[in-house]
């Protein structure tokens, strides 16, 4: 079972994103895939780079 | 060379202080599992061990399942075939083997899920009008089903006004199996109130619910219990927005990934899907990918009972 965590109704797995992180998956690559998957896409574009931003440092410090 | 079968033949007919009879069954459990010694050593260990066959997938083997309350059960067992001779000397030739009908008053979705298990020839346990527990001893310990050869169930039909409508399953034993190594458990639990499943079926609800292929690695899934057509996105909405609530396996290729996130779609009322990139990656255009739920003791201990989420492929565009 993988951890998870959920971030204004998105459940992320964490150690999905960890190994990815681990192999170099930056900040910014994370965000473009997830504006891309429309993941936030109810937020305002400003909005959902904050949130994404928010994920991607949570799910590196966890 | 001399022919002596006194020794083997027959044995004593005494009266034992822990005899049972079998009495009219009112439950049926169909399953090819084989309970262990420990499992039938009481009414208890036998309760855990079929919660635990009763909650597993049905792509799983060993499932129990359970059929619809029998309220009348008729011995339709025709007599053995016989010839006499000129004479007046009769000898059985061949033994009857045992058919019941079991009428059943259960709802059309439930008769039609217990009918999909016509042409069913693994075993079958039973449970009697005295909650007694009826199994097959095996020679190393524990216990198996008795072997049906022949399982069919009428499908629903209208009711009428000369009775009571009911469903009818017609069931074939081997008489072998009655013969001999019989046990049975007397059970202090009602095994109806142990486990209840019904299966949801998952549909894609990304292309007009037009499933099932796909150039992404999202996907847009909801469901509706099989039969009702009730959706349960509303009620399953926040317990299912989980990566490890749902499974996916690239079929062709036998291997098996994960998600990397869920979402939720209020409109589309769908669990939206990312497959990992590098499981996605790996996959050539026209692999089958299945995606599926955990199984019910999965979602059992993540608080989600009564369900089996179904299965639904597609082709990787």
């Amino acid at each position: 079972m993988s951890r998870d965590i959920t971030i204004e109704g998105v459940n992320w797995n964490i150690d999905y994103y960890q190994s990815a992180i681990a192999e170099g998956l930056t900040e910014q690559q994370f965000i473009q895939q997830q504006i891309w998957n429309r993941m936030y896409s109810q937020f305002a574009p400003f909005d959902q780079t904050k949130i994404l931003e928010q994920v991607y440092q949570h799910i590196k410090n966890a | 060379m001399s022919v002596n079968v006194c020794a083997t033949i027959g044995n004593n007919t005494g009266k034992g202080t822990c005899d049972v009879r079998m009495k009219r069954p009112k439950y049926m459990l169909l399953s090819d599992y084989e309970f262990s010694e420990e499992e039938l050593a009481d009414s208890d260990s036998l309760k855990a061990a079929l919660i635990r066959q009763m909650l597993k997938a049905n792509r799983e083997s060993g499932k129990v399942y359970l059929s619809p309350k029998l309220r009348v059960v008729n011995d339709n067992t025709g007599d053995p075939n016989v010839q006499t001779l000129a004479d007046g000397y009769e000898e059985v030739l061949n033994e009857a083997q045992p058919k019941y009908s079991y009428q059943f008053t259960a709802g059309v979705c439930q008769h039609q899920s217990f009918a999909n298990f016509s042409g069913w020839a693994g075993r079958n346990y039973r449970i009697d009008q005295d909650n007694v527990f009826w199994y097959k001893t095996k020679s190393g310990g524990g216990g198996k089903g008795f072997q049906t050869p022949s399982f069919y169930v009428d499908p629903p039909r209208d009711g009428n006004s000369s009775g009571i409508a009911t469903g009818t399953a017609r069931v074939t034993f081997e008489i072998d199996d009655f013969k001999s190594n019989i046990g049975a458990v007397k059970l202090d639990f009602d095994v109806a109130d142990l486990v209840n499943l019904v299966d949801v079926d998952l549909e894609d609800r990304e292309d007009d619910y037009d499933s099932p292929s796909s150039n992404t690695n999202v996907f847009y899934i909801g469901g509706k219990i099989k039969c009702q057509g009730a959706d349960i996105y509303d009620t399953l909405k926040a317990s299912l927005a989980n990566v490890n609530r749902w499974t996916v396996e690239n079929v062709t290729q036998g291997t098996t990934g994960t998600f990397s996130a869920v979402s939720t779609s209020d409109s589309l009322k769908a669990w939206i899907l990312t497959v990992a990139a590098s499981f996605w990656a790996a996959a050539d255009s026209g692999d089958k990918i299945r995606i599926t739920g955990v199984d019910p003791a999965t979602l059992k201990a993540a608080g989600i009972t009564g369900i089996e989420l179904g299965a639904i492929v597609f082709t990787k565009g």
